[in-house]
């Protein structure tokens, strides 16, 4: 494709963009366009304008000063508690990770240990209980990354 | 106050962010919490859950202030996006449950809503009331097919396909209608810009 149609191609797909329409792969399309083309930022620019426009037109509604100050007042204590947080953990360590290894182990020892020697109920549901919690925690680790996936790609599209 | 001065406080606000400093997360806070609210609760119907969208947008922009890019555009955009964002991934979880064209339509309300949009009771940005009249005129001004799609993609999340199937035209139609009501919302704010159109 020459370089005018795709200029023409990702000119196109700017109204889009600007309202956070665009799929994953035409993003990463218009992202690797806008690197090289100042004139579709601005233009970009101007469409996100347009569309936050509109939110702009929603009517003001009443807010309870109350709860707004506490709204306020909680994102301050997380901004502080937050700062404390990010000292006291060490980077790059999923403080869960070790954790949930240990209880994988215990699990499959318990599982093993009810099997080889005399069958004991007790210790086979302990063990089967552990691995199921294991395998909920994993899943739940994988749904935060989904989120935190989507959370980037918003991210990527307001910083297109 | 111009709008310029206002986009020139919100960019330094979200720098100051960044570089770890609460008073702006608080100062933006005052300035846009407000607006943030309304819009929620305009795509939520619902002003308690509107406010754990006010706490998590807020919350978000302070922890991702640093990746704001000013020339990409205004700190008042960006902040508005974000809180689009959070209050659709709500509005997303509760149409799992239940059938999005049970919910109550946002397409005409707010159609109705701008006529008498100088009559409204002045906020924190009251400074922008010329570019709020400027924006319901040219909102006015779209056919209201073209004003459904975008009402739907802006305030419903919806994508081409769920605007086709809701509204029940052609994929193609509606992408054409999107492009253009977004190409005349961006044509007649023009004059609020230095360059032109």
């Amino acid at each position: 494709m020459s370089q005018g149609l795709q200029h023409e191609e990702m000119q196109e797909k700017l109204p889009a963009a600007a309202l956070e329409m665009l799929e994953v792969a035409e993003l990463e399309r218009l992202q690797a366009h806008l690197a090289g083309c100042p004139g579709c930022v601005q233009l970009l620019r101007q469409y996100r304008d347009a569309a936050v426009g509109l939110a702009l037109q929603v009517p003001a509604g009443t807010t309870d000063p109350a709860r707004s100050a506490a709204i306020r007042n909680r994102l301050i204590a997380r901004v502080r508690s937050g700062r404390e947080g990010r000292t006291a953990r060490r980077p790059g360590v999923d403080r869960w990770l070790g954790w949930m290894v240990a209880a994988g182990l215990a699990g499959i020892l318990l599982v093993h240990h009810s099997v080889h020697q005399t069958v004991d109920y007790g210790w086979l549901l302990s063990g089967v209980l552990t691995l199921v919690l294991v395998g909920v925690g994993l899943y739940a680790r994988k749904q935060q990354r989904r989120a935190a996936e989507l959370e980037d790609r918003g991210d990527r599209s307001r910083n297109l | 106050m111009t709008n310029g001065v206002l986009q020139d406080q919100d960019r330094i606000l979200l720098r100051r962010m960044a570089d770890g400093d609460e008073s702006a997360l608080a100062a933006l806070y005052d300035g846009w919490a407000e607006r943030v609210h309304a819009l929620a609760t305009w795509i939520l119907k619902d002003p308690d859950e509107a406010e754990d969208v006010v706490e998590e947008t807020f919350w978000q922009a302070w922890r991702t202030a640093g990746r704001y890019d000013s020339n990409r555009g205004a700190g008042s955009t960006w902040l508005i996006m974000i809180a689009r964002s959070r209050a659709l991934d709500r509005l997303r979880a509760r149409r799992r449950w239940t059938d999005w064209s049970d919910t109550p339509g946002n397409v005409g309300i707010l159609r109705e809503t701008t006529a008498g949009l100088t009559a409204m009771a002045p906020d924190a940005h009251s400074e922008n009331v010329d570019r709020q009249a400027a924006l319901a005129a040219a909102l006015d001004g779209l056919p209201p097919d073209q004003r459904r799609v975008v009402d739907l993609a802006f305030f419903g999340g919806l994508s081409h396909s769920e605007i086709a199937e809701q509204t029940a035209e052609p994929l193609g139609t509606v992408k054409t209608r999107i492009r253009l009501a977004m190409q005349k919302l961006r044509q007649r704010l023009a004059f609020l810009r230095e360059e032109g159109p």
